[in-house]
């Protein structure tokens, strides 16, 4: 008994000699070093660099001790600015490009001192905006990226944060053409400037900041003044701030002065940090009211096409529809620019966007039909929109298709009117019917893409497009059932696939 | 019916041979009167050995009339003899009771295979590999060669017997199955640092019957830490060496079997490094262990109580490139200097108690009644970086890398930064808390960098009953029923702001492509706010329970000339998950219970072997029968949402071998060939995608690829062989050739996560993986081993060994083996092989040594007590200091036909140490 008691005290006072004893746990935390300044000392200012480079020369390289310093003005956390930051001095502000796809605000925020050892480093020019990076490349003479492993040997961090206010201007100060940039405004460039009364131009309200990036990279968005002066906002695809919406009113504008320029022009632009930057709250240049766009349904927006004459269309004012999508880029028996939609009104229409539009089958959307024309394009109603004002709500939906006789179907599409057809553009399934008139459901002569459909109360043409899969499928043998888009082309009553699924 | 043929069989034969009789017995344990089996009983005089059934039965006939000395030899233990006379034409001999093997030797080399283990465990849990962590090293040596030298040698290697994924594995404590139901292996970190009580062992590989379960394809291992199995006294054990940690100290107390029947066991462990052999890599980790029993005339009552609190610092794999920029081998990514000190972002921290109540009852001589139940709860956090809007921090990220530039410019200039400051090769902490701290929003430090830990919280209760009863001479019968639940709470939660103030709960990447408008990048729609602090759950929030009843039936039959049995099993699996988070991609989706998956599953085996008398063996086993799904292969994406793949399918599996096994005096030697089918598999992997998979079009997303209708083959020979060239020289040889390969073209489909029209019902981009004759990636398929053992009278023992190990397949992409993988890639050009092609791991030939020798205290100091011994063993493995031995590899997932992509996303690997000893004192008495 004494044994066991030894022993297990023994073991107690061990279990707790060596469990507090351990190895070392929970770490400190280091010192917060924000306010630390290195006092390197400065040599050079930011616009004596940009003078080293010269257009007509290209790319220079720094071979001197150069030593600049500057406020970060505009860093990547909004992802409007991507692999860069602009640093500003008392002379001007220039790009720096860092090899680091995002984050480069944690290292480098707006508001922290820098200096940065510029030799080695080149000066260059993206579209005549000054930069500041690495070698270029032959052939290209874009600079590259300074790689992040070195970034903090360039780019010293120093104290922060500091304020940097910026310089208040009028449009008219900041506008040039290739022949009229003056001196003054090339040393503004790259800076943070401010506008104060300036709102964006009435037909951008309420449209997103930027597309998206799969269509763009970056869209131009247009800023005007009370006294006719305008310059163009560009908004990457890529910010986060890409689907907020246009504001109405009036107000000031921080912003990066920027320039784009290509062979033929210089354009001014100007660059924002996130939508911070703009407080355009007060009423319009004249007190002009924009009121937000007002949702229609797909049924009340046929109606509003009067009549059965081919005319130029009708103007659309502050509308948009919802819908999910029912036709099928991917499976290309579509054009890209084009795309049907269908609403709870179970009401379809075709909507021609002039380019890729990026919708999926199933998508359920928002189009706004601010600026967009009613219009008929070969016997059917079709929206002709002024650009791609189409934004993805959700996606994965589906729209149970109107079961229908071919003998009721011909009847509706063959009505004259245009707005009182109840299945022109809506999703339909005939059941039970044969599809004749050649081996495969396509081919590349006109002739083979038209198909005849066969009910037991009439015929309808199906139309597929001269595409992969449908060229190489032999059409079905016998009876099936075909889901597809109800159309007209002219004087032709014809139905449309989405894909192979469609026929089972 | 079988005791009428019996008697008449020995009716008759005892009137044909007049002069021979039947000697039959039993052996048993000494504390728990288990029955001791695979001990052999050997009659010299006439040449005549037998090893005892699993009942620990044995039985000679045709023995002449005379008396005998019978040796009773356990792996060991020292023989024991006694004398038998056969004078009837039946002659029972009384039940022996021997001590446990392992209590009773100085078993040196547990020692070394606990060591190895915990080695081999360090790298392998952070991969999105198969190799998964190496169960045989944990198991001690059996009589086999072979499995000695798939546990010493080739287990620290990744060696896996017969190519198996551990599932087929299968491990009880006290005759508790310790498998987990979600991943199917066992969890070994549960118990490890606490081999003094964990020795008691017995192990079997294939399909040979077991007493308390059907058992897996490959091993079988049966643990005993019950106290009164335990070897009586106190032991102290001191360990240093370099393989993951340092230094160990095991402390253990056992009572013995009192004369009232008590017993109890106390153990204590305590394994450290301040850094281990990796850079970066540190271990703290603790073991405790307590176990009373109480036996009666008829009943034995035990309960034991066991845990191992684990820390530790982990090593990760790496690219090439990664390594050849170190310059190392075991260059680490996951650490780096915060103020100067270095710290780990891979924490490994574990602990999960178990409690085992026991109680087993002797009916009557002939049948034994036991049953357990078992508790064991706990959690398993693994901690990681996380971050926001911001790159990717962590050293080996592929932007950071050479490769991902394509002018000779930018390569170099990273290389000299990496040349010229090797820190920047390492996580950069202070880089953290910088950021974090001057992330100011609304007058509160938003962290953008975070360490975060990814939790396992389980609980599991385990109650099984078996029955043994002896039929007659000839039969045993096995019966067990078992149920398990399970629940295991997954979720993520914030472990360190570094220096901020909260971290928002959103789904970055629904965010970047949803907006954050329409809660599309909510990872929770009830949470009343996304403001998450330092122990608050984030990201995930779910639970998966499970359920398993098994029914077990067996029947072992012996006869003089054959052995046979029968063995079947009726298994109900049930699982399925409960949502705690409302994901706002899938808000119809998430939330509450999943479909409950069920499986009923039933497994028959039977076994046959002639005896071609007492030294000679031929066998032949076969199985057959279903395997239900892991939880894992069935639902899509836990952490996301309740969905599960469309048909859920149980696994066929077959599986024979055959064999040839000599037990002579001097030669044992087994060799055996086996096949097994798995049919009908379904796996999924999981990874990130950035760009289209089979022309259609996915970004930045998890994306889960279901493998369905995967054949596979395993087959082979294993050969071992033990040979006393002098009766203190061995030399043992064994050799495995295994091919384990794919046999069918499974199909795949992606469903992303990052998606809301991905359901699992409507999945994308379904592909034929071509994948036949591939090999399964499962370590290497063709081991060889050489032994030398020297045993000396005077308490001293040497051996040598050399292992060689090739045919290490690595795991391949299969996304990568399909028609759209190698679109445009022009037909048999080196391109197509370099993608295609599965690549092998290199070769490995090590040596090891080890040494170990045991004193009696008292021949020096007189006065201490004579029962004190004093051992030391030292063991050196991969004394030729091979430094390119890969444990691991395996093709990023996230794979890409670029030439630039091949080493961007090219495939990591794991070395194992170079040289590593190991020094173990123990004193005990």
């Amino acid at each position: 008994m004494k044994k066991i008691i030894f022993s297990s005290l023994a073991l107690i006072a061990l279990s707790m000699l060596l469990i507090t004893s351990c190895v070392k746990k929970d770490f400190d935390a280091p010192p917060d070093n924000s306010t630390y300044d290195p006092g390197l000392t400065v040599n050079a200012s930011i616009w004596q660099i940009k003078q080293m480079y010269d257009v007509n020369l290209g790319p220079v390289m720094i071979d001197q001790d150069l030593i600049i310093s500057g406020i970060v003005v505009a860093d990547d956390r909004s992802g409007s600015f991507y692999k860069q930051i602009i640093v500003q001095d008392s002379t001007s502000g220039i790009t720096v490009l860092i090899g680091k796809s995002s984050g480069l605000y944690s290292d480098y925020p707006i508001g922290r001192k820098v200096y940065i050892k510029c030799k080695g480093l080149y000066v260059g020019a993206y579209g005549g905006f000054i930069q500041l990076g690495g070698m270029p490349i032959a052939p290209s003479t874009d600079l590259t990226d300074i790689p992040s492993s070195s970034m903090n040997k360039y780019i010293v961090k120093a104290s922060y944060p500091h304020a940097v206010v910026p310089m208040k201007v009028s449009l008219n100060q900041i506008y040039f053409t290739k022949v009229s940039q003056t001196a003054q405004q090339r040393q503004w460039l790259g800076t943070l400037i401010q506008i104060d009364s300036a709102e964006f131009v009435q037909g951008e309200v309420g449209l997103e900041y930027a597309s998206d990036p799969n269509l763009s990279s970056g869209t131009d968005r247009n800023i005007e003044d009370c006294f006719g002066g305008t310059i163009i906002l560009r908004n990457s695809g890529y910010a986060k701030f890409r689907q907020a919406k246009i504001p109405s009113g009036r107000g000031s504008i921080v912003a990066i002065y920027s320039t784009y320029e290509s062979s033929s022009k210089k354009i001014p632009q100007l660059l924002v940090r996130d939508t911070t930057d703009i407080t355009f709250t007060a009423p319009r240049c004249g007190g002009v009211v924009i009121l937000p766009a007002t949702t229609i349904t797909i049924d009340s927006l046929r109606k509003m096409y009067v009549g059965s004459t081919n005319n130029n269309g009708i103007k659309l004012g502050n509308l948009k529809i919802h819908g999910v999508v029912t036709s099928s880029v991917l499976d290309s028996n579509i054009s890209f620019s084009n795309m049907f939609i269908q609403d709870e009104s179970n009401k379809g229409i075709v909507i021609y966007f002039g380019t890729s539009h990026g919708m999926k089958l199933g998508d359920s959307v928002e189009v706004d039909l601010t600026g967009d024309s009613l219009i008929v394009y070969r016997e059917t109603l079709e929206i002709k929109a002024k650009s791609n004002q189409v934004t993805k709500i959700s996606s994965g939906k589906t729209v149970a298709p109107k079961v229908l006789t071919l003998a009721d179907l011909n009847a509706d599409l063959n009505i004259a009117t245009y707005n009182q057809r109840q299945y022109e553009g809506v999703l339909v399934q005939i059941m039970g019917c044969t599809i004749t008139g050649g081996p495969n459901y396509s081919g590349p002569i006109t002739a083979d893409r038209s198909k005849t459909v066969t009910d037991a109360t009439g015929t309808i043409t199906m139309y597929t497009l001269s595409k992969i899969p449908y060229t190489t499928t032999p059409l079905p043998v016998g009876s099936v059932d075909i889901t597809a888009i109800a159309t007209k082309f002219i004087s032709t009553n014809q139905i449309q696939i989405r894909n192979l699924n469609d026929v089972q | 019916m079988h005791k009428i043929l019996t008697l008449l069989f020995v009716l008759i034969a005892s009137s044909l041979f007049a002069q021979t009789g039947i000697i039959k017995g039993k052996i048993i344990h000494e504390g728990s009167k288990s029955p001791y089996y695979d001990v052999t009983v050997t009659l010299p005089k006439v040449k005549i050995a037998t090893i005892t059934s699993a009942s620990g039965d044995y039985l000679f006939s045709k023995v002449p009339f005379g008396t005998y000395d019978m040796i009773i030899s356990a792996e060991g233990v020292e023989d024991v003899t006694i004398s038998v006379t056969v004078s009837n034409s039946v002659n029972e001999v009384e039940i022996v009771e021997i001590k446990s093997k392992e209590a009773a030797s100085d078993t040196y080399q547990g020692d070394n295979s606990a060591v190895n283990v915990e080695d081999a465990g360090t790298d392998d849990d952070n991969t999105a590999s198969s190799a998964g962590q190496s169960v045989s090293s944990v198991l001690n040596s059996s009589r086999d060669p072979y499995l000695s030298a798939a546990t010493f040698g080739w287990g620290q290697y990744f060696f896996r017997p017969r190519g198996y994924e551990n599932d087929n594995n299968m491990l009880f404590l006290n005759g508790v199955p310790m498998n987990d139901l979600e991943e199917g292996g066992v969890f070994f970190n549960s118990w490890s640092g606490l081999n003094d009580v964990f020795r008691g062992r017995s192990q079997t590989l294939g399909l040979a019957p077991n007493e308390v379960n059907f058992g897996g394809l490959g091993q079988n291992t049966n643990l005993d830490a019950s106290a009164s199995n335990q070897r009586k006294g106190t032991r102290f054990t001191y360990t240093a060496t370099n393989r993951s940690y340092r230094n160990r100290i095991m402390l253990t107390h056992n009572s013995g079997l009192s004369k009232k029947g008590w017993a109890y066991s106390l153990s204590f462990s305590k394994r450290w490094a301040n850094e281990g052999p990796v850079a970066g890599t540190f271990y703290d980790a603790y073991g405790y262990f307590a176990a009373i029993e109480k036996r009666f005339k008829k009943h034995g009552f035990s309960l034991m109580a066991v845990g191992a609190p684990i820390r530790r610092g982990k090593n990760g794999p790496a690219t090439k490139e990664v390594f050849d920029i170190a310059g190392s081998n075991y260059y680490n990514p996951n650490w780096g200097y915060q103020d100067g000190k270095v710290r780990n972002s891979r924490i490994l921290k574990t602990h999960q108690p178990l409690l085992i109540l026991s109680h087993d009852y002797k009916i009557d001589s002939k049948t034994t009644l036991n049953s357990a139940v078992s508790y064991q709860f706990g959690e398993t956090a693994q901690t990681g970086l996380d971050w926001f809007n911001n790159a990717d921090p962590r050293p080996d990220y592929y932007k950071n890398l050479p490769s991902y530039y394509e002018s000779q410019h930018e390569k170099d200039s990273i290389l000299q930064d990496f040349a010229q400051d090797p820190s920047k090769m390492q996580i950069n902490w202070d880089h953290f808390y910088e950021a974090n701290r001057n992330n100011v929003i609304g007058g509160y430090k938003r962290s953008v960098y975070i360490v975060n830990e990814n939790v396992e919280a389980s609980k599991k209760l385990n109650a099984n009953i078996n029955l043994q009863t002896v039929i007659s001479n000839h039969a045993i019968f096995h019966a067990g029923l078992s149920y398990q639940n399970q629940n295991n709470h997954n979720f993520q939660r914030v472990a360190d702001l570094m220096g901020g103030e909260y971290w928002e709960n959103i789904n970055q990447f629904a965010s970047r492509t949803f907006g954050n408008g329409g809660g599309f990048d909510q990872n929770d729609l009830n949470a009343t706010t996304n403001i998450v602090k330092e122990g608050d759950k984030y990201g995930y929030d779910y639970n998966i329970h499970f359920q398993k009843a098994n029914l077990f039936v067996q029947g072992v039959f012996n006869y003089n000339k054959f052995d046979f049995f029968v063995a079947g099993e009726m298994g109900y699996n049930n699982f399925y998950r409960t949502g705690n988070y409302k994901n706002g991609l899938y808000a119809d989706n998430s939330f509450g219970d999943s479909k409950k998956i069920n499986f009923l599953v039933g497994r028959a085996k039977g076994g046959f072997t002639y005896k071609l008398n007492g030294r000679n063996y031929l066998y032949i086993n076969g199985s057959t029968g279903t395997r239900a799904p892991f939880v894992d292969n069935v639902i899509v994406s836990a952490r996301t949402r309740n969905s599960v793949i469309s048909n859920p399918v149980a696994e066929k599996v077959n599986s024979m071998e055959a064999g040839y096994l000599l037990r002579s005096p001097n030669i044992k030697a087994r060799v055996t060939f086996f096949a097994t089918d798995v049919q009908n598999a379904t796996d999924i992997k999981r990874y990130y995608i950035s760009g289209p998979v089979n022309n259609v079009e996915v970004s930045n997303s998890f994306a889960n690829l279901v493998i369905q209708g995967i054949n596979k083959r395993y087959t082979g020979l294993e050969f071992g062989t033990e040979i006393k060239v002098t009766p203190s020289l061995s030399v043992n040889l064994a050799a495995a050739f295994t091919q384990a390969f794919y046999t069918s073209r499974p199909y795949s489909y992606i469903n992303v996560d990052n998606d809301t029209s991905a359901t699992a019902d409507n999945p994308k981009a379904f592909d034929t993986l071509y994948i036949k004759n591939y090999n399964v990636p499962s370590g290497p398929q063709t081991a060889l081993q050489a032994n030398l053992n020297y045993r000396n009278k005077r308490f001293w023992f040497a051996t040598l060994t050399a292992n060689y190990l090739a045919n290490n397949w690595m795991d391949f992409a299969p996304s990568m083996r399909t028609k759209s993988g190698v679109d445009n890639v022009p037909y048999d050009s080196p391109l197509w092989h370099n993608l295609l092609d599965q690549k092998k791991l290199n070769n490995v030939f090590t040596v090891d040594a080890m040494f170990g020798k045991s004193w009696k205290v008292n021949k020096y100091l007189k006065k201490v007590p004579s029962n004190y011994f004093f051992n030391i063993n030292i063991g050196v493995n991969n004394i030729l200091n091979n430094k390119d031995i890969q444990l691991y590899g395996f093709e990023n997932l996230r794979t890409s036909r670029l030439e630039r992509d091949q080493n961007t996303f090219g495939p990591k690997y794991a070395y194992a140490l170079g040289t590593t000893y190991f020094i173990n004192c123990v004193l005990r008495f």
